[in-house]
């Protein structure tokens, strides 16, 4: 990788890392588990790959933005989450702040 | 699959132990339906190269581990700023103190010239040993501190916003500008008056020392020592020096060379100031002070000459250690001054 695709690359980065929590969040309106998470995400245009998503969710949970539980499924145990009360406040000013930010850039672009 | 079994497995390994059930449960559950989705769109089972590829495909076992610990760092961003800065200062510090007493050590224990290469060296190694544990101690006390301030909150509130506080009434001033000042013609004219005085006055010691000691140069007369013939020699290399200066500044003021560029003419000056100092150092035997009469005085000064002649070797070496130290750092910021010139010229 030359200098400027590394540079491009840690800036894409930590473009998408602001993005994808916001993006997460916004798709545990309806209840998930990891890995429809990742299809319904994929679906819409955001690949996330595994080792970011499930612990990204873990620590969305840790923080008090999700709430989640075991049920059986297809004869297999899965871990579904959904946001909580928290996590929907949350959601909602991090949603007001993101189109804020959206309008600032096309104004600036 | 045993790969993903294995795979899952190489994961558990590195995960905090109290969460490995949990996580390792929740990650087959969704890797197992990522695999039976793919090998639904295939309408069959994966071939062994296939499983293979596929698992190969997956992050490594210790980057899906270390994703699922808590962001950790040994000094946090909050905290950073400080300890960079404590750690540059305290290394500039330690090396500084490093090379004063290493340098007076030498002077006061001379070495052999034949391992004087293998003192600098032990030196530089020592210097190097004792800023690596310095840095060390720094980095461990900011790390307690970091961690003190991550597991309990409530002892240590906004500390970081705390240290970082500032007031408007310790900004320094604006440096006044006359830095910025050119040299005037009659600063120059000055300069040289000033320093022909000097070498008049030099060249009238001999004759009249109560110029240098006042009504004192009767009572050393009246002693019974007298100077030894290094202390002429040194006298005579002070007058050169001088008179260097005057005809230097003479030819300045007669080529308009007193307004340009004088770094070369310090650092030059600085030099030959060393040669007196050298001169003395290199007295033969290490005698300045002499008796007027050693036969006669020898048995009543001996022991009072011999502390003396110590006392100057001594005092002479100290000076010409810290005469070397200060140039040597004058000339390491002058140089690094014009380096950062040029660094900020290219930008």
């Amino acid at each position: 990788m030359t200098v400027a695709e590394n540079q491009f690359e840690n800036l894409r980065l930590e473009l998408r890392r602001g993005c994808l929590a916001l993006a997460v969040l916004g798709q545990l309106k309806q209840e998930h588990y990891g890995y429809t998470l990742r299809k319904a995400l994929a679906g819409r245009g955001l690949e996330i790959d595994e080792s970011t998503l499930y612990p990204l969710l873990r620590r969305l949970e840790l923080q008090g933005l999700l709430t989640s539980e075991w049920r059986e499924e297809e004869k297999r145990n899965k871990r579904f989450y959904r946001l909580s009360a928290d996590g929907e406040g949350i959601f909602a000013r991090l949603l007001e702040e993101w189109r804020a930010i959206n309008a600032a850039i096309e104004n600036i672009l | 699959m045993e790969l993903l079994d294995r795979y899952l497995e190489a994961v558990r390994s590195k995960l905090p132990w109290e969460r490995q059930n949990d996580i390792i449960a929740e990650l087959r559950a969704n890797l197992e339906e990522q695999l039976e989705d793919r090998q639904q769109e295939l309408g069959r089972a994966f071939t062994t190269e296939e499983a293979k590829a596929w698992v190969g495909h997956l992050p490594a076992p210790a980057v899906m581990a270390g994703r699922y610990r808590r962001q950790q760092y040994l000094i946090g961003p909050g905290l950073f700023p400080i300890y960079w800065m404590v750690l540059r200062t305290a290394m500039l510090w330690v090396f500084a103190v490093m090379v004063v007493v290493n340098t007076i050590r030498a002077f006061i224990h001379p070495i052999d010239a034949g391992t004087v290469a293998a003192a600098i060296a032990t030196g530089i190694v020592n210097a190097a040993f004792v800023m690596f544990v310095n840095a060390g101690a720094i980095t461990l006390v900011f790390a307690a501190i970091e961690y003190s301030v991550l597991h309990y909150p409530s002892k240590f509130p906004q500390f970081a916003e705390k240290v970082c506080r500032w007031d408007l009434n310790d900004l320094p001033p604006i440096e006044p500008a006359s830095r910025g000042k050119k040299r005037t013609i009659l600063h120059a004219v000055a300069d040289a008056a000033f320093h022909v005085i000097v070498l008049a006055w030099l060249l009238l010691l001999p004759k009249y020392p109560m110029l240098l000691l006042g009504p004192g140069a009767y009572v050393v007369n009246a002693l019974p020592y007298t100077f030894a013939p290094v202390i002429v020699n040194f006298y005579w290399a002070v007058v050169a020096l001088n008179l260097v200066q005057v005809v230097w500044k003479m030819v300045d003021l007669n080529t308009g060379a007193w307004a340009g560029d004088r770094t070369f003419e310090h650092f030059a000056t600085k030099i030959m100031g060393l040669v007196p100092l050298a001169i003395l150092l290199m007295a033969p035997g290490h005698l300045w002070i002499l008796l007027k009469d050693p036969a006669a005085e020898f048995a009543k000064y001996g022991t009072q000459l011999d502390q003396i002649n110590q006392a100057i070797y001594l005092g002479v070496r100290v000076v010409l250690a810290i005469t070397v130290i200060t140039y040597a750092v004058e000339l390491g910021k002058w140089a690094f001054a014009r380096y950062k010139q040029r660094v900020v010229s290219a930008h």
